[in-house]
């Protein structure tokens, strides 16, 4: 799996994401902390003049900065895998003397190797800079270990899931698009069920300590929301502060399972992989019937959760609006999967 | 050398290989023949380790290549496909396969591509189709691979290059004593080159045979009969209508030639003549049916 042919062939496939991947973190963590740095030195030298004790020692942080970082990771996870089945390369792959699992390994570490130091060199510098520059004034970097603590676990999950939706996805579009379905899921089916249980009567508690605990659990489940929402905000000049950056670290073990399983099953998959359904919107023909099941049902309960308000208002939902707004969404959605199962996608004949 | 072993395959419900059996021994040129669709492709894609097979076992000296592919360092496959490694440089691609192949003879490399006259400072996007599919054979033959696997390999190049590098392929097959598998329509090809004619129909082998048995044990012969065909011989099981004009038949014997010929005597023709026979006709005969052949 650390075969040197391996990585040079994973360096092909994968380097305008990797080049993604190193730009946006430098752009959007020590570039733009080091823009702050020098907005806040010129706020301090040259402050207004009708409050010249006011610059604004303010610092803010959020996560969603690196959005742009998670879209990379699962373009990634997309060229290592969904690419080489669209564009015939798996022909090469295959091909070559090396045993499948070995293949799938090595994807899987060159992208983690990619994240961690590209994350790990990025945060650095913005620790260089927090320490170097004015920012020392307003903060300490200790924010950034906490985000690190993060940032690496679940963008690493978030690699891993994508990497083992590649097992299964039959090309680089599908791949893409349950990645980012199935990166979601866990909030977005929970708010469907709860839609369903709210038109059926079924009132839920949003501040009970059980449900606030739910939420919690879901969102850890939901990959990239703790990244996105992790928070750190601090402004001296009316002595705020705010933190929402902690997660408890029990959690951690939610990207941990996520990616020991996405690991586990996609080498299980990909050394079972059917190459013959390349370019398919999924490899396998067994898991069909359960995947169509899966899409109508999520279709019906979200056409029902839009179109329900439609006979009634809110206080009053209609049930025949929900259950027809659902009808239309299902049959929408078998039949558009009816003729996407069987679509082949390829490219470079 | 390699031995195809009970191979069957199913792809969307559909039968495509019939538990095929193969063997080929080192210093072979096989040619795989058959018609569009019949699955020579999907047999040389289980053969590379690309597909899995449902039934069967694909064996390159007495290994399993789907259980053990580090046995491949001495199989490579050529797709019918050119577009595999257009991004990359000739040099990439010779640092890769230096990296794959441990018999990777770069030097070799090189002077194939002098003596085919291939650019060496290009990326390979910017080849030909020809060129490409060129390029693909050389990269193969410089891995010193005791098994090539080649897949449709002279579509697109011109007649002066084909002939060049079915002399070369030639070449190497006599003084390595490696073993080529060749899937073609091109049957002049194989019939220059080959010493071993598979025959692939409907997913299951038809007939493996030398190129010089398959000739002998197949005759051509044209007849005229004063009415039509006698029903005697059209009811041969060995004879084969491939043409007629009018009440001049072109008919193909299969075995048991003399015995038959004296059945076409004995019903007094008009014009009984024997034809010059091509390896295209025995493959029309044996493969063909009413409807051209690709």
């Amino acid at each position: 799996m650390f075969h040197k042919a391996l990585w040079m062939r994973n360096q092909k496939l994968g380097s305008p994401a990797v080049w993604g991947i190193y730009i946006s973190l430098f752009l959007f963590l020590p570039y733009s902390f080091f823009g702050k740095a020098q907005t806040m030195l010129t706020q301090k030298n040259d402050p207004y003049a009708d409050a010249p004790e006011n610059y604004f020692l303010n610092f803010h942080f959020t996560g969603a900065d690196i959005v742009v970082f998670l879209f990379f990771i699962v373009g990634l996870a997309a060229l290592l895998v969904g690419s080489e089945r669209t564009t015939h390369a798996t022909d090469l792959t295959f091909s070559l003397p090396f045993k499948r699992k070995d293949i799938f390994l090595s994807k899987w570490i060159f992208g983690v190797g990619h994240i961690i130091t590209g994350l790990l060199i990025n945060l650095l510098l913005c620790m260089l800079i927090v320490k170097f520059t004015i920012l020392s004034e307003v903060t300490d970097a200790a924010f950034l270990l906490k985000f690190m603590l993060v940032v690496i676990p679940f963008s690493i999950a978030i690699f891993s899931f994508s990497l083992f939706i590649g097992t299964i996805a039959g090309n680089l579009i599908s791949q893409l698009v349950l990645s980012g379905i199935f990166l979601f899921f866990p909030l977005g089916f929970i708010s469907l069920i709860v839609s369903f249980l709210e038109y059926h009567g079924i009132s839920i508690n949003h501040n009970s300590p059980s449900t606030v605990l739910f939420n919690d659990l879901i969102n850890s489940f939901t990959l990239p929301i703790p990244i996105i929402e992790f928070r750190y905000y601090i402004d001296l000049s009316d002595n705020s502060f705010t933190d929402s950056s902690h997660i408890p670290y029990v959690m951690l073990l939610i990207p941990l399972a996520y990616t020991i399983l996405s690991v586990a099953f996609g080498t299980w998959l990909f050394s079972r992989t059917k190459n013959e359904n390349n370019g398919r919107l999924l490899v396998f023909e067994k898991g069909r019937g359960f995947f169509t099941f899966g899409v109508v049902l999520c279709f019906a309960l979200t056409f029902g959760m839009l179109g329900g308000g439609i006979f009634g208002d809110y206080d009053s939902r209609s049930l025949i609006g929900y259950y027809l707004s659902a009808a239309i969404g299902g049959v929408l959605a078998f039949f558009m999967l009816k003729k996407l199962i069987h679509f082949r996608m390829h490219f470079g004949k | 050398m390699l031995r195809v072993n009970n191979i069957s395959k199913t792809i969307e419900g559909s039968q495509v290989l019939d538990h095929v059996n193969i063997t080929l021994e080192p210093g072979t040129i096989a040619g795989l023949v058959g018609r569009n669709g019949v699955g020579k492709s999907t047999l040389l894609r289980v053969i590379a380790g690309i597909l899995d097979p449902d039934e069967g076992q694909v064996l390159f000296n007495d290994t399993n290549i789907h259980q053990n592919p580090e046995i491949k360092q001495k199989i490579t496959y050529v797709p019918d496909s050119t577009e595999i490694l257009k991004s990359y440089s000739v040099k990439e691609i010779v640092k890769l396969y230096d990296a794959i192949y441990e018999d990777f003879d770069i030097v070799y490399f090189y002077s194939l591509l002098d003596r085919f006259k291939l650019p060496k400072n290009k990326k390979i996007r910017t080849y030909s189709k020809g060129m490409k599919a060129l390029f693909l054979m050389i990269l193969s033959f410089s891995t010193k691979s005791d098994l090539i696997i080649l897949d449709e390999p002279t579509n697109g190049l011109d007649p002066i290059v084909k002939r060049n590098i079915l002399q070369f392929i030639i070449e190497e097959v006599s003084e390595r004593q490696l073993c080529v598998l060749i899937s073609t329509h091109h049957l002049e090809e194989v019939e220059k080159m080959a010493d071993v004619l598979i025959m692939i129909k409907e997913g299951r082998i038809e007939s493996t045979t030398s190129i010089e048995d398959a000739k002998t044990s197949f005759r051509k012969v044209q007849v005229v009969y004063k009415h039509s065909l006698p029903e005697k011989i059209e009811q041969l099981n060995n004879v084969n209508i491939i043409n007629q004009t009018g009440r001049v038949y072109t008919l193909m014997i299969k075995g048991n030639i003399d015995a038959t010929l004296e059945k076409l005597n004995q019903e007094n023709p008009l014009l009984l003549e024997e034809l010059p026979m091509t390896l295209e006709d025995i493959f029309i005969s044996t493969l063909g049916g009413e409807s051209h052949v690709s």
